[in-house]
Protein backbone atom coordinates (compact mmCIF):
# COMPACT_ATOMS: atom_id res chain seq x y z
CA UNK A 1 0.00 0.00 0.00
CA UNK A 2 2.53 2.66 1.34
CA UNK A 3 4.58 1.79 -2.05
CA UNK A 4 1.55 2.12 -4.06
CA UNK A 5 0.86 5.81 -2.28
CA UNK A 6 4.60 6.49 -2.54
CA UNK A 7 4.49 5.81 -6.90
CA UNK A 8 1.28 7.48 -7.22
CA UNK A 9 2.91 10.86 -5.31
CA UNK A 10 6.09 10.14 -7.93
CA UNK A 11 4.02 9.40 -10.86
CA UNK A 12 2.18 13.22 -10.19
CA UNK A 13 5.11 14.72 -9.44
CA UNK A 14 6.88 14.04 -12.78
CA UNK A 15 3.54 14.68 -15.00
CA UNK A 16 3.10 17.99 -12.90
CA UNK A 17 6.47 19.23 -12.79
CA UNK A 18 7.29 19.30 -16.36
CA UNK A 19 4.22 21.89 -17.04
CA UNK A 20 5.63 24.22 -13.76
CA UNK A 21 9.12 24.25 -15.36
CA UNK A 22 7.79 25.37 -18.77
CA UNK A 23 5.81 28.18 -17.30
CA UNK A 24 8.63 29.52 -15.99
CA UNK A 25 10.78 29.70 -19.43
CA UNK A 26 12.24 32.97 -20.85
CA UNK A 27 10.46 33.76 -24.23
CA UNK A 28 10.15 36.17 -26.69
CA UNK A 29 7.36 38.27 -28.17
CA UNK A 30 6.74 40.43 -31.35
CA UNK A 31 9.72 40.55 -32.78
CA UNK A 32 10.54 42.95 -35.59
CA UNK A 33 13.66 43.88 -37.80
CA UNK A 34 12.71 47.39 -39.59
CA UNK A 35 13.77 47.23 -43.78
CA UNK A 36 16.82 48.75 -44.38
CA UNK A 37 15.95 51.42 -47.02
CA UNK A 38 18.05 51.17 -50.05
CA UNK A 39 22.15 52.18 -49.41
CA UNK A 40 21.82 51.02 -45.60
CA UNK A 41 23.71 48.19 -44.60
CA UNK A 42 22.74 48.90 -40.67
CA UNK A 43 19.22 48.24 -39.15
CA UNK A 44 18.21 47.40 -36.39
CA UNK A 45 15.47 44.29 -34.50
CA UNK A 46 13.41 44.82 -31.80
CA UNK A 47 11.20 42.26 -29.54
CA UNK A 48 9.84 41.78 -25.90
CA UNK A 49 11.37 39.53 -23.42
CA UNK A 50 9.64 37.71 -20.97
CA UNK A 51 10.96 36.21 -17.88
CA UNK A 52 8.78 34.40 -15.69
CA UNK A 53 10.60 32.60 -14.08
CA UNK A 54 12.12 32.95 -10.64
CA UNK A 55 15.72 33.70 -11.39
CA UNK A 56 16.83 36.68 -13.36
CA UNK A 57 18.43 35.94 -16.95
CA UNK A 58 20.68 38.03 -18.99
CA UNK A 59 20.46 38.25 -23.03
CA UNK A 60 23.88 38.11 -24.35
CA UNK A 61 23.65 38.10 -27.99
CA UNK A 62 21.26 38.34 -30.93
CA UNK A 63 22.71 36.86 -33.84
CA UNK A 64 21.16 37.11 -37.27
CA UNK A 65 22.33 34.94 -40.44
CA UNK A 66 21.54 37.83 -42.23
CA UNK A 67 24.32 39.98 -40.83
CA UNK A 68 28.02 40.22 -41.18
CA UNK A 69 27.87 41.33 -36.85
CA UNK A 70 25.23 42.07 -34.50
CA UNK A 71 25.47 43.65 -31.08
CA UNK A 72 23.13 44.86 -28.83
CA UNK A 73 23.09 48.52 -28.22
CA UNK A 74 20.96 51.11 -26.27
CA UNK A 75 20.11 54.73 -27.37
CA UNK A 76 20.54 57.29 -24.71
CA UNK A 77 19.96 61.22 -24.24
CA UNK A 78 23.37 63.08 -23.84
CA UNK A 79 22.09 66.57 -23.02
CA UNK A 80 19.78 67.33 -26.08
CA UNK A 81 21.32 65.02 -28.21
CA UNK A 82 20.98 61.10 -29.23
CA UNK A 83 23.68 58.61 -28.41
CA UNK A 84 24.14 55.07 -29.50
CA UNK A 85 25.96 52.86 -26.99
CA UNK A 86 27.10 48.89 -26.72
CA UNK A 87 25.90 47.44 -23.84
CA UNK A 88 27.51 43.86 -23.17
CA UNK A 89 24.15 42.02 -22.04
CA UNK A 90 20.56 43.25 -21.36
CA UNK A 91 19.13 41.75 -18.17
CA UNK A 92 16.00 40.30 -17.61
CA UNK A 93 14.85 40.63 -14.03
CA UNK A 94 13.19 37.88 -12.47
CA UNK A 95 9.01 38.04 -13.06
CA UNK A 96 9.77 40.87 -15.46
CA UNK A 97 9.60 41.59 -18.88
CA UNK A 98 11.86 44.09 -21.16
CA UNK A 99 11.95 45.53 -24.07
CA UNK A 100 13.82 46.15 -26.99
CA UNK A 101 12.35 49.16 -29.02
CA UNK A 102 12.67 52.28 -31.08
CA UNK A 103 14.70 54.79 -29.11
CA UNK A 104 15.50 52.84 -26.39
CA UNK A 105 17.25 48.88 -26.38
CA UNK A 106 17.91 47.38 -29.94
CA UNK A 107 19.76 44.92 -31.57
CA UNK A 108 22.13 46.59 -34.17
CA UNK A 109 22.88 44.72 -37.77
CA UNK A 110 25.84 45.38 -39.30
CA UNK A 111 26.95 44.10 -42.57
CA UNK A 112 23.61 43.18 -43.92
CA UNK A 113 23.39 41.14 -46.96
CA UNK A 114 22.03 42.52 -49.90
CA UNK A 115 18.52 42.30 -49.36
CA UNK A 116 16.55 40.99 -46.25
CA UNK A 117 13.32 40.50 -47.30
CA UNK A 118 9.71 39.28 -45.27
CA UNK A 119 11.59 37.84 -42.50
CA UNK A 120 14.77 36.93 -40.86
CA UNK A 121 15.93 34.38 -38.23
CA UNK A 122 17.00 35.41 -34.91
CA UNK A 123 19.21 33.58 -32.84
CA UNK A 124 19.19 34.59 -28.40
CA UNK A 125 21.43 34.03 -26.48
CA UNK A 126 21.11 33.58 -22.57
CA UNK A 127 23.48 34.08 -19.49
CA UNK A 128 21.34 30.69 -18.26
CA UNK A 129 22.53 29.27 -21.25
CA UNK A 130 18.77 29.08 -22.86
CA UNK A 131 19.30 30.09 -26.33
CA UNK A 132 15.94 30.64 -28.46
CA UNK A 133 15.81 30.97 -31.84
CA UNK A 134 12.82 32.90 -33.77
CA UNK A 135 11.45 34.26 -36.67
CA UNK A 136 10.98 37.88 -37.10
CA UNK A 137 8.74 39.98 -39.89
CA UNK A 138 10.82 42.61 -41.82
CA UNK A 139 8.65 45.64 -41.80
CA UNK A 140 8.59 48.94 -43.90
CA UNK A 141 8.42 52.05 -42.97
CA UNK A 142 4.30 52.73 -42.56
CA UNK A 143 4.19 49.44 -40.33
CA UNK A 144 7.27 50.08 -38.43
CA UNK A 145 5.91 53.19 -37.78
CA UNK A 146 3.17 52.12 -35.75
CA UNK A 147 4.88 49.31 -33.98
CA UNK A 148 7.13 52.56 -32.71
CA UNK A 149 4.12 54.56 -31.00
CA UNK A 150 3.02 51.00 -29.14
CA UNK A 151 5.68 51.46 -26.58
CA UNK A 152 5.04 55.36 -26.00
CA UNK B 1 -25.47 91.66 5.18
CA UNK B 2 -24.33 94.04 2.63
CA UNK B 3 -20.50 92.84 3.93
CA UNK B 4 -21.03 89.64 2.70
CA UNK B 5 -22.34 91.02 -0.69
CA UNK B 6 -19.61 92.58 -1.35
CA UNK B 7 -17.19 90.11 -0.42
CA UNK B 8 -19.12 87.47 -2.63
CA UNK B 9 -19.02 89.81 -5.16
CA UNK B 10 -15.45 90.81 -5.05
CA UNK B 11 -14.58 86.98 -4.65
CA UNK B 12 -16.64 86.70 -7.47
CA UNK B 13 -14.68 89.25 -9.68
CA UNK B 14 -11.44 88.05 -8.77
CA UNK B 15 -12.38 84.59 -9.95
CA UNK B 16 -13.25 86.15 -13.14
CA UNK B 17 -10.32 87.79 -13.88
CA UNK B 18 -7.98 85.12 -13.11
CA UNK B 19 -10.53 82.51 -15.69
CA UNK B 20 -10.54 84.91 -18.10
CA UNK B 21 -6.15 85.98 -17.97
CA UNK B 22 -5.42 81.85 -17.90
CA UNK B 23 -8.77 80.95 -20.47
CA UNK B 24 -6.76 83.52 -22.52
CA UNK B 25 -2.88 82.24 -22.09
CA UNK B 26 -4.92 78.18 -22.58
CA UNK B 27 -6.52 79.08 -25.57
CA UNK B 28 -3.09 81.26 -27.11
CA UNK B 29 -0.30 78.73 -26.03
CA UNK B 30 -1.76 75.42 -25.37
CA UNK B 31 -3.30 74.92 -28.95
CA UNK B 32 -0.13 73.92 -30.27
CA UNK B 33 1.62 70.44 -29.56
CA UNK B 34 5.23 71.40 -29.82
CA UNK B 35 6.97 73.77 -27.75
CA UNK B 36 7.66 76.91 -28.56
CA UNK B 37 11.06 77.41 -29.58
CA UNK B 38 11.60 80.72 -30.64
CA UNK B 39 15.17 81.72 -32.57
CA UNK B 40 17.28 84.68 -34.11
CA UNK B 41 15.80 84.35 -38.09
CA UNK B 42 18.48 82.35 -40.55
CA UNK B 43 18.69 81.12 -43.89
CA UNK B 44 20.83 78.54 -45.18
CA UNK B 45 21.61 76.82 -48.89
CA UNK B 46 22.62 73.46 -49.30
CA UNK B 47 22.31 70.36 -52.09
CA UNK B 48 19.62 67.85 -51.91
CA UNK B 49 19.37 64.58 -52.74
CA UNK B 50 18.67 65.38 -56.02
CA UNK B 51 21.79 67.39 -57.04
CA UNK B 52 20.19 70.83 -57.06
CA UNK B 53 20.82 73.62 -54.95
CA UNK B 54 17.64 73.94 -51.44
CA UNK B 55 17.29 77.83 -50.14
CA UNK B 56 15.38 78.23 -46.88
CA UNK B 57 14.21 81.33 -48.00
CA UNK B 58 12.82 79.48 -51.45
CA UNK B 59 10.52 78.39 -49.57
CA UNK B 60 8.39 80.37 -47.77
CA UNK B 61 4.68 80.17 -47.27
CA UNK B 62 5.56 76.73 -46.66
CA UNK B 63 5.63 74.92 -43.04
CA UNK B 64 9.15 72.72 -42.58
CA UNK B 65 9.69 70.32 -40.48
CA UNK B 66 13.77 69.81 -40.04
CA UNK B 67 15.67 67.06 -38.94
CA UNK B 68 19.29 65.90 -38.04
CA UNK B 69 20.44 62.31 -38.80
CA UNK B 70 22.72 59.91 -41.04
CA UNK B 71 22.30 57.28 -43.23
CA UNK B 72 24.14 54.67 -41.23
CA UNK B 73 21.89 55.44 -37.93
CA UNK B 74 19.40 52.03 -37.41
CA UNK B 75 17.11 53.37 -34.74
CA UNK B 76 16.64 56.99 -34.39
CA UNK B 77 16.90 58.34 -37.87
CA UNK B 78 14.64 56.21 -39.45
CA UNK B 79 12.14 55.79 -36.73
CA UNK B 80 12.07 59.73 -36.84
CA UNK B 81 12.27 59.66 -40.89
CA UNK B 82 9.19 57.09 -40.96
CA UNK B 83 6.78 59.67 -38.89
CA UNK B 84 8.00 62.25 -40.66
CA UNK B 85 6.67 60.32 -43.44
CA UNK B 86 3.14 59.68 -42.00
CA UNK B 87 2.80 63.84 -41.01
CA UNK B 88 3.35 64.17 -44.66
CA UNK B 89 0.36 62.06 -45.38
CA UNK B 90 -1.55 63.17 -43.07
CA UNK B 91 -1.12 66.69 -44.06
CA UNK B 92 -1.50 65.66 -47.38
CA UNK B 93 -0.88 69.29 -49.33
CA UNK B 94 2.44 70.28 -50.96
CA UNK B 95 2.14 73.07 -48.42
CA UNK B 96 4.73 71.15 -46.26
CA UNK B 97 8.06 69.77 -46.49
CA UNK B 98 10.30 68.03 -44.94
CA UNK B 99 13.89 68.21 -44.33
CA UNK B 100 16.57 65.49 -43.88
CA UNK B 101 19.76 67.02 -43.04
CA UNK B 102 22.88 65.06 -43.04
CA UNK B 103 25.61 65.28 -39.46
CA UNK B 104 27.44 62.69 -41.49
CA UNK B 105 28.60 64.83 -45.10
CA UNK B 106 31.83 62.49 -45.49
CA UNK B 107 29.47 59.29 -46.29
CA UNK B 108 26.03 60.37 -47.01
CA UNK B 109 27.12 61.73 -50.26
CA UNK B 110 24.29 63.03 -52.22
CA UNK B 111 23.77 59.41 -54.51
CA UNK B 112 23.75 58.06 -51.30
CA UNK B 113 20.55 60.50 -49.77
CA UNK B 114 19.40 60.18 -53.16
CA UNK B 115 18.24 56.55 -52.71
CA UNK B 116 18.04 56.53 -48.87
CA UNK B 117 15.43 59.00 -48.46
CA UNK B 118 12.58 58.57 -51.04
CA UNK B 119 12.27 54.91 -49.05
CA UNK B 120 10.63 56.97 -46.15
CA UNK B 121 8.30 59.54 -48.38
CA UNK B 122 8.91 61.27 -51.78
CA UNK B 123 8.18 64.85 -50.21
CA UNK B 124 11.12 64.15 -47.65
CA UNK B 125 13.81 66.05 -49.08
CA UNK B 126 17.52 65.14 -48.01
CA UNK B 127 20.23 67.82 -47.67
CA UNK B 128 24.00 67.50 -47.36
CA UNK B 129 26.64 70.41 -47.36
CA UNK B 130 30.30 70.79 -46.11
CA UNK B 131 30.82 69.95 -42.19
CA UNK B 132 30.76 74.01 -41.71
CA UNK B 133 27.19 74.45 -43.19
CA UNK B 134 25.93 71.92 -41.10
CA UNK B 135 27.74 73.03 -38.34
CA UNK B 136 26.03 76.58 -38.75
CA UNK B 137 21.95 75.11 -39.21
CA UNK B 138 22.82 73.34 -36.63
CA UNK B 139 23.94 76.44 -34.32
CA UNK B 140 20.93 78.44 -35.75
CA UNK B 141 19.15 75.44 -34.35
CA UNK B 142 20.58 75.81 -31.10
CA UNK B 143 21.87 71.80 -31.39
CA UNK B 144 25.21 69.54 -32.36
CA UNK B 145 26.63 67.17 -33.31
CA UNK B 146 29.78 65.50 -33.27
CA UNK B 147 31.40 62.23 -34.22
CA UNK B 148 31.78 58.96 -32.02
CA UNK B 149 34.91 56.90 -33.02
CA UNK B 150 33.85 53.36 -33.09
CA UNK B 151 36.60 50.45 -33.55
CA UNK B 152 37.96 51.29 -36.44
CA UNK B 153 38.85 54.54 -38.94
CA UNK B 154 35.25 53.79 -40.45
CA UNK B 155 33.21 52.93 -37.97
CA UNK B 156 31.59 55.45 -36.03
CA UNK B 157 28.35 57.44 -35.34
CA UNK B 158 27.23 60.66 -35.09
CA UNK B 159 25.19 62.19 -32.15
CA UNK B 160 23.09 64.73 -32.81
CA UNK B 161 19.68 65.96 -32.07
CA UNK B 162 16.49 63.80 -32.64
CA UNK B 163 14.29 66.57 -32.35
CA UNK B 164 12.24 67.74 -34.96
CA UNK B 165 12.08 71.69 -35.76
CA UNK B 166 9.31 73.68 -37.23
CA UNK B 167 10.31 76.63 -39.52
CA UNK B 168 6.76 78.21 -39.83
CA UNK B 169 5.36 80.10 -43.25
CA UNK B 170 6.82 83.40 -42.54
CA UNK B 171 10.22 81.65 -42.69
CA UNK B 172 10.44 81.82 -38.48
CA UNK B 173 11.85 78.91 -36.05
CA UNK B 174 8.82 78.33 -34.39
CA UNK B 175 8.49 74.85 -32.53
CA UNK B 176 10.67 71.71 -31.01
CA UNK B 177 9.61 68.74 -31.18
CA UNK B 178 11.53 66.63 -28.34
CA UNK B 179 11.76 63.23 -28.40
CA UNK B 180 8.97 62.01 -26.42
CA UNK B 181 7.10 64.45 -28.70
CA UNK B 182 6.92 62.86 -32.13
CA UNK B 183 3.72 61.76 -32.50
CA UNK B 184 2.92 62.27 -36.40
CA UNK B 185 -1.06 63.07 -35.68
CA UNK B 186 -0.66 65.81 -33.17
CA UNK B 187 2.44 67.49 -35.13
CA UNK B 188 0.40 66.72 -38.51
CA UNK B 189 -2.67 68.84 -36.48
CA UNK B 190 -0.12 71.71 -35.48
CA UNK B 191 1.16 72.02 -39.25
CA UNK B 192 -2.37 72.16 -40.67
CA UNK B 193 -3.41 75.13 -37.92
CA UNK B 194 -0.66 77.02 -39.52
CA UNK B 195 -1.68 76.26 -42.97
CA UNK B 196 -4.75 77.47 -42.37
CU1 LIG C 1 22.57 50.86 -32.60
Amino acid sequence: MNVKKALIVLAVFFLVAPLAWSKGEISVKDPWVRQNPPGASVTAAYMVIENPAAAGDELLEVSCSCSASSSLHVTEMREDSMAMKKVASIEVPAGESVALSPGGYHVMLEGLSSDIKESVILELKFRSGARISVTAPVLDPPEATRRSHHHH
Amino acid sequence: MKRHYLVLTALALIALVWVAIFGFLGTDKGSFYGDEYPRPAFDFSLTDHQNREFSLSDHSGKVILLNFGFTNCPDVCPTTLGMLGEVLDLVGDEGAVALFITVDPERDTVAKLGVYVPFFHDRIIGLTGSQQEIKQVNDACGTFYSKEQGASESDYGVVHSPAVYLIDPGGEMMLRYPKEKLDPKKIAGDVKRLLL
